[in-house]
């Protein structure tokens, strides 16, 4: 069959011619195939006009004529077919120029809150991802900072003075007092408790090995109750707030030695009670700009910290790291108010006043 | 797109897109509203819109604004929905205009739809199909429909002045 139909390969058709020499009956009975032949028949359906649709205009289809010629949806032909049907209905016609009416026209109506609607250009400098990279290198030049800046904790001095008193378990601050003072208020012998290392009482809340700072002791004017060539203290002119005490880990304490205790106390005090009544973040800027920007420590206020520090804790970071000499001032009013801010270095100087 | 062309876009397009929808709601700042949220819909998506796209956008935004604002006025005011077919004879008409959207009112809210973008706007068939959603010959019904309706309305006020 593939032979007949043309689609045997030259091939198989060899192979098939030599097998057809050696069988001639069947050579016989492939010539009998070969005689059937069916030509195709040329007839035509004669009635096609009959299945097409002309375009009509009628009275059924007017409405939707009137709409599609609206909407332009006929072609010219069609078109010019429905206007000459149109022409012979004048009833229609009116008709058709209500069809026109329905066709809405455009009223001119402004919105007047565009500017509402309008958006400013984002600069495409500072995209939230440079602002992270800011973010980051400011923070690494904190880091830095507070790593050259802040010194490390050290032997102090309160720490040497408390290593001379020794030996005891009780601070005596004997009363001796001149007429005069006894005359203004009574003596008193104060007794501050000593836990011994060990003892059950002992504070568990320790701070920094032997300098155990229980209480507070805190006094007024010690240079006025001082009495050095007595060895004593004036108790009068000391006010100890029991609820403050702290008591310092002491292993022996002659009674010499007192003195040297309580100006080490003071000393201690002096220097702690800057920090008293300051919170977390009030401490955290107070030393930032101690020690960092080097400020005068009685005239920071804990409560300003603003972007200039951390510019100025960046600039004397570089400064120290790379050896420049930038310099970045402000100047302040007599209220403390930042009014100017200045930016010295080799190669440009600015000069900035704060707007108010 | 860029805030240049987004803003160009608020020129061009904010009028027809406002009067689209006021003429549908007829109620100022519920079509202010729509708008507001148009635009602020396509400020969001402005990265992923092309500008010669943002017309079509902005229209099929506000169309969908729009009906789900009807949705839910008409869930609030089912009950008191007034018949303003019932009165609309013994009213005094200025000019076609305000009798053509007397009519216009009282159209389905998908065939005043599609009516409106076609006529205000010029749109084919197949921008309205894709601003509204609807399949092509859907709009072409509701335009048919529709003008039917408004031919039928003027015929009936020809008839009584």
């Amino acid at each position: 069959m593939d032979y007949l139909d043309g689609i045997m390969s030259p091939d198989r058709v060899i192979k098939l011619m030599s097998f057809l020499k050696e069988n001639p009956d069947l050579k016989t009975e492939l010539e009998e195939f070969e005689e059937i032949n069916v030509d195709p028949d040329k007839k035509r359906f004669e009635s096609k006009r009959t299945l097409k649709k002309a375009f009509l205009v009628n009275d059924s289809n007017f409405d939707d004529l009137c709409i599609a010629s609206l909407e332009g949806d006929l072609t010219q032909e069609e078109a010019t077919l429905f206007q000459k049907w149109l022409q012979q209905k004048p009833l229609k016609v009116r008709e058709f120029e209500l069809y026109k009416k329905t066709r809405l026209i455009p009223e001119k109506i402004s919105f007047d809150f565009k500017s509402t609607l309008k958006r400013r250009p984002v600069s495409r400098i500072f995209t939230p991802k440079v602002w992270g990279y800011f973010s980051a290198a400011a923070s690494i030049i904190i880091l830095i900072a507070l790593y050259l800046f802040i010194s490390k904790p050290g032997v102090n001095e309160n720490t040497l003075i408390s290593e001379k008193i020794t030996d005891t378990t009780t601070i005596k601050i004997k009363s001796q007092t001149s007429p005069e003072s006894q005359a203004k208020t009574d003596t008193k012998e104060e007794i501050i408790p000593y836990n011994k290392p060990g003892d059950s009482k002992q504070p568990k809340n320790t701070a920094r090995g032997n300098a155990i700072v229980e209480k507070q002791v805190v006094v007024q004017d010690l240079s006025i109750g001082l009495d050095k060539s007595n060895h004593f203290i004036q108790p009068d002119t000391i006010e100890l707030t029991l609820n403050k005490i702290r008591r310092k880990e002491i292993n022996t304490l002659p009674e010499k030695s007192i003195i040297a205790a309580l100006v080490s106390i003071k000393d201690l005090e002096v220097v702690e009670n800057i920090n008293d009544n300051l919170d977390l973040s009030q401490m955290a800027v107070k030393t930032f700009k101690s020690e960092i920007l080097k400020e005068e420590k009685s005239k920071i206020n804990p409560d300003k910290f603003t972007l200039w520090d951390i510019a100025d804790a960046g600039i004397r970071g570089i400064n120290k790291i790379i050896g420049w000499e930038m310099e970045f001032n402000k100047e302040y009013d007599d209220e403390g108010e930042l009014i100017a801010l200045a930016f010295d270095s080799n190669a440009i100087s600015l000069y900035h006043t704060m707007n108010k | 797109m860029t805030t240049a062309e987004y803003n160009k876009c608020v020129d061009d397009f904010s009028d027809s897109v406002y009067r689209f929808i006021l003429k549908n709601l007829r109620d100022e700042d519920k079509a202010k509203d729509v708008v507001q949220d148009t635009f602020e819909k396509m400020w969001i998506k402005a990265e992923n819109i092309s500008y010669l796209k943002a017309k079509s956008y902005l229209f099929s935004a506000a169309y969908h604004t729009m009906i789900d604002m009807i949705r839910k006025d008409k869930r609030q005011t089912h009950f008191d929905k007034v018949n303003q077919e019932d009165h609309s004879h013994n009213e005094q008409y200025s000019d076609l205009n305000e009798i053509l959207h007397r009519a216009l009112d009282q159209l389905a809210e998908d065939q005043r739809s599609v009516i409106m973008l076609r006529d205000y706007e010029g749109y084919s068939y197949r921008e309205i199909s894709q601003i509204t959603g609807f399949s092509e010959s859907q709009v072409k019904v509701y335009i048919y429909r529709g003008r039917q309706h408004l031919k039928k309305y003027l015929g009936r006020i020809e008839a009584l002045v």
